[in-house]
């Protein structure tokens, strides 16, 4: 079920109505547990479909049980080992391509949202940071809890289940609180049918011209349209994401949840590894937290001297994990080496300026304006570039050209793509200052309910002028495939 | 402030001067991430394996996330000492 | 519970009557006071005249949106094609001399046949059965219209069919939401969306296309033709003519410059509709510039291919063939194919003239 469907509403204001008045945790429990299952069902097409990714559910179900009863190091890495395998199967990951495959569709819908929220259930369960016993019916509200399955934030267990079970008392929602909530929901919309369609009209035309280039066009005509196709498309991912999430989030107040903010303004980001404290920041702790800390701790425990060798250490580490939450969003080889070498690039570059620099002067600098746009417009630079191979096959390039060509002009393409979205952000903080305040005064509390209502009817009708001005589909969730 | 916190604080200072390199760091319950600038992942993450080799003990992968500051630091030691 | 039920209620009511706030003030701004129908403001971007903005929108659009007002009369006499005919077709001339029907005017400039053929559709579509034979079409036919689908629509997605895909009115191509004596009412409730588009047109995009076509014009491609503030007195240079040769090679697709039959095949299409549905059909053969005619290989093609399909024609049904291609002088062009606004009264006239006195 899309969240752009009328389907969506009207499932909302269904599943709205039962969560408010079901209390009792047994009852909210079964209540919750059918909203997400006819959410969940929306999916499949056909029973045999959903085989797969049940098996799945169950037997991640049996291991964070068997976890909670049998703490053995050997029984977590056998379990952690077999939730991977059953997911890299199901997903048909490269490497396990030898096996044979299942001889019918199915569908693997928010799976690898349903693989992050398991391993960090076994890991939790068997150190013991979650003491409860979980119930089937818990384990399933939370790992396909509908407004979450398909398109994250990475909600912690042990946040969840506070809120969860405070469902047994009446929701408490004050009128500053719905109106934020509406208010976030309209501004998700504005994004996915407005701005996000945009992006994806302006990509498509420009990826289009881009294809149509014949071999033995001017490397300066291929990289403009590169450039244009690559920053279209990132933007297009951006307000995708960043608005579904404003919907998630806005619909999980009204429903009684807190979810936690995916998105920080990742284009205030200065370097690649601070764009990933602020882009999918759920994504990013959960890296950090079931794979980065125990890589880095693993890699203390094994170096000799470790102390001396911290920045060797967190360069592998940072390589290690971005490798594979490049490897993660897609299987071409390309973005995650590019995301890993980024992270490395990044924080080798952060030893060497403390270095030659010292201290204090890369404090000056780090305060210097001219300098931070600069960074700020590189480090957008790489992640469009980067991003384009979601999009393109890297075999069209490597095949069409020779290496050194490539290395150049993505060189070039990324210092000029910087300086113009350095140039643009200088405009475009000018322009978010004025914005800001203008958006203070309309967001005020003190406004009145009727200047409230006209800035949340003026939204609704952008939407609807923006989902009726285009021919084109509405841009579905963009990681809804992941 | 017990005599234990206190003890673990002085020992903790030892460990962010040296770690951080800096002379200039006073730490207090409320210090965070966000008042040492050097602080990051890869520094909160060394931090830690320094203090579980330190005091010999051994956090969870879920601790280690969800420190906020200084004071929760020894409020978890003390507890795994304890 | 019941604040998230009060918050929803009162946004809906607010939005409900913003939009018939809305509503309302469209007719305060675009009074429906039209009684005929022109595409002309596509035309006006270089010209002088002041364009008469449509809440309907214009071109493609006036036909998909504002064909409504065809119902309205006993009988219509519509003409079709493209950029020549929005030009030299006016409404207003012709109706000085017909009396039994009102003429509008559906041409849209950039098209093919298949294009002229959807409007045909749309325009039968929204005539009532029991005033179709008072319907009475022109197609103006030169060998600029016979440009192949493949060349012309890339996307494979005519400008009308965009027109029609937009604001959800149908469904895929051609399948409509509506019935046809119902999508007015649907039009006329799309009015507050309308007017955002129509002022975005009139305050952005208007003067945008309007710079660009004149900084294309007057400095990127000079040669093209010589602008005058008055279009009556504009001439054509000689680099212009080899400039003219080079771009129809390209645009028509055509290696050794031939006319195809592909779109010959859809004016007899709109032929045999146009009988069906025991409407009237009037091809007029346009004139282009003689230097253009005299030269062009594509022209002497499309002459030698014609006699063929006029015959065929002739066979379907009863059709007026208007020969009008040898009537002017180079100077009566701007430039190769479209006649200056003097030009346009003349050939306003003159088809006007024969129309009156054409006997069904």
């Amino acid at each position: 079920m899309s969240f752009t469907s009328f389907h969506f509403g009207l499932f909302v204001i269904i599943s709205f109505i039962a969560n408010n008045y079901c209390r009792g945790k047994t009852t909210y429990g079964l209540v919750a547990f059918l909203i997400n299952l006819a959410f969940f069902s929306s999916f499949f097409d056909t029973l045999l479909g959903a085989v797969p990714i049940v098996i799945f559910l169950i037997t991640a179900y049996f291991l964070v049980v068997l976890s909670f009863y049998i703490k053995k190091p050997f029984v977590l890495f056998i379990s952690l080992f077999a939730v991977m395998m059953i997911f890299s199967y199901l997903k048909k990951y490269t490497f396990v391509s030898w096996s044979p495959e299942l001889p019918f569709v199915y569908t693997v819908i928010g799976m690898s949202y349903i693989l992050f929220r398991v391993i960090h259930l076994i890991v939790d369960v068997y150190e013991g940071s979650i003491k409860d016993k979980i119930g089937f019916i818990d384990f399933i509200n939370y790992c396909c809890f509908f407004l979450v399955l398909v398109s994250g934030p990475i909600v912690r267990y042990q946040d969840f289940s506070l809120q969860y079970l405070s469902k047994e008392s009446s929701l408490l929602l004050s009128r500053e609180d719905v109106v934020g909530a509406f208010s976030r929901i309209l501004t998700g919309y504005i994004k996915i049918v407005g701005l996000s369609a945009l992006f994806i009209f302006l990509f498509s035309t420009f990826n289009q011209e881009y294809w149509q280039l014949k071999v033995g066009t001017g490397g300066k005509v291929v990289a403009v349209w590169f450039g244009y196709a690559s920053v279209t498309y990132f933007f297009h991912l951006y307000f995708n994401f960043t608005g579904y999430m404003d919907v998630v989030i806005g619909l999980g107040i009204l429903f009684g949840y807190r979810l936690p903010e995916n998105f920080n303004k990742p284009l205030l980001a200065s370097s690649f590894l601070e764009f990933w404290t602020r882009w999918h920041i759920t994504l990013s702790e959960w890296f950090r937290t079931y794979f980065f800390n125990p890589l880095v701790k693993w890699l203390n425990g094994v170096v000799k001297d470790s102390n001396k060798h911290v920045v060797s250490i967190g360069i592998l580490g940072y390589f290690a994990t971005f490798l594979v939450i490049g490897y993660w969003h897609t299987p071409s080889i390309c973005l995650a080496i590019l995301l890993g070498v980024g992270a490395a690039v990044n924080k080798i570059f952060q030893g060497f300026s403390k270095q030659i620099f010292g201290k204090k002067r890369m404090k000056r600098l780090n305060g210097n304006d001219f300098f931070n746009y600069i960074c700020r417009g590189l480090t957008i630079s790489y992640l469009a570039i980067s991003i384009a191979f979601l999009w393109m096959d890297y075999r069209e390039i490597y095949f069409k050209y020779s290496f050194v060509w490539i290395a150049v002009s993505f060189f070039m393409i990324w210092a000029v793509v910087g300086a113009v979205s350095a140039m643009a952000m200088v405009i475009y903080d000018k322009l978010a200052r004025f914005a800001n305040r203008f958006h203070l005064v309309i967001e005020n509390q003190s406004l009145s309910c009727m200047a409230t209502n006209a800035w949340l009817v003026s939204k609704l009708f952008i939407i609807l002028y923006a989902s009726l001005i285009t021919i084109n589909p509405t841009p579905a969730f963009i990681y809804m495939g992941f | 402030m017990s005599v234990i916190r206190k003890e673990i604080q002085v020992k903790l200072q030892e460990i962010f001067v040296d770690l951080f390199d800096d002379d200039g760091i006073v730490i207090s319950n409320d210090t965070t991430a966000k008042d040492i600038d050097e602080w990051d992942s890869l520094m909160h993450i060394t931090l830690m394996v320094t203090v579980e080799r330190e005091f010999g003990i051994k956090f969870r992968a879920e601790e280690i996330g969800q420190l906020k500051c200084v004071g929760e630091l020894i409020d978890l030691i003390v507890e795994r000492k304890g | 519970m019941r604040i998230v039920a009060k918050q929803l209620f009162v946004l809906i009511f607010s939005f409900a009557l913003l939009y018939a706030v809305i509503w309302c003030f469209t007719y305060i701004v675009y009074p429906t006071t039209r009684n005929y129908l022109d595409t002309y403001q596509d035309a006006v971007y270089f010209s002088n005249d002041k364009p008469e903005y449509y809440l309907y929108g214009r071109g493609a659009g006036l036909v998909v949106r504002g064909r409504g007002l065809l119902a309205e009369n006993v009988s219509n006499i519509v003409v079709t094609g493209a950029s020549t005919s929005v030009e030299g077709f006016r409404p207003p001339v012709m109706q000085k001399y017909i009396t039994n029907g009102i003429v509008h005017n559906l041409s849209i400039g950039a098209s093919n046949m298949t294009q002229v053929g959807q409007v045909v559709d749309l325009v039968l579509e929204a005539t009532p059965e029991d005033k179709r034979n008072n319907l009475h079409f022109i197609v103006g036919v030169s060998y600029v219209l016979l440009r192949p689908d493949s060349e012309m629509w890339p996307g494979g997605v005519t400008n009308v069919e965009t027109e029609m895909l937009k604001y959800g009115m149908y469904k895929s191509k051609g399948e409509s939401r509506f019935r046809s004596a119902h999508y007015k009412y649907f039009i006329s409730f799309l009015r507050p969306i309308l007017i955002v588009d129509e002022l975005f047109r009139r305050v952005v995009t208007d003067h945008l296309f309007k710079t660009i076509w004149y900084i294309n014009n007057k400095w990127l491609r000079p040669m093209q033709f010589l602008i005058s503030d008055n279009l009556n007195r504009v001439s054509v240079s000689e680099e212009y003519k080899v400039y003219v040769d080079r771009e129809m090679h390209r645009r028509m697709g055509s290696v050794n410059d031939e006319i195809g039959d592909e779109q010959f095949e859809r004016l007899i299409d709109i032929s045999k509709k146009v009988h069906q549905s025991s409407a009237k059909l009037t091809v007029v053969d346009l004139p282009l510039a003689k230097w253009h005619m005299l030269k062009s290989k594509h022209f002497a093609s499309y002459q030698k291919n014609k006699m063929h399909f006029f015959e065929r024609l002739k066979e379907i049904g009863t059709v007026n063939i208007i020969d009008m291609q040898y009537m002017n002088n180079d100077d009566d062009f701007y430039d190769f194919a479209h006649p200056k606004p003097q030009t346009s009264v003349q050939w306003s006239s003159y088809l006007g003239e024969i129309l009156s006195k054409m006997k069904y």
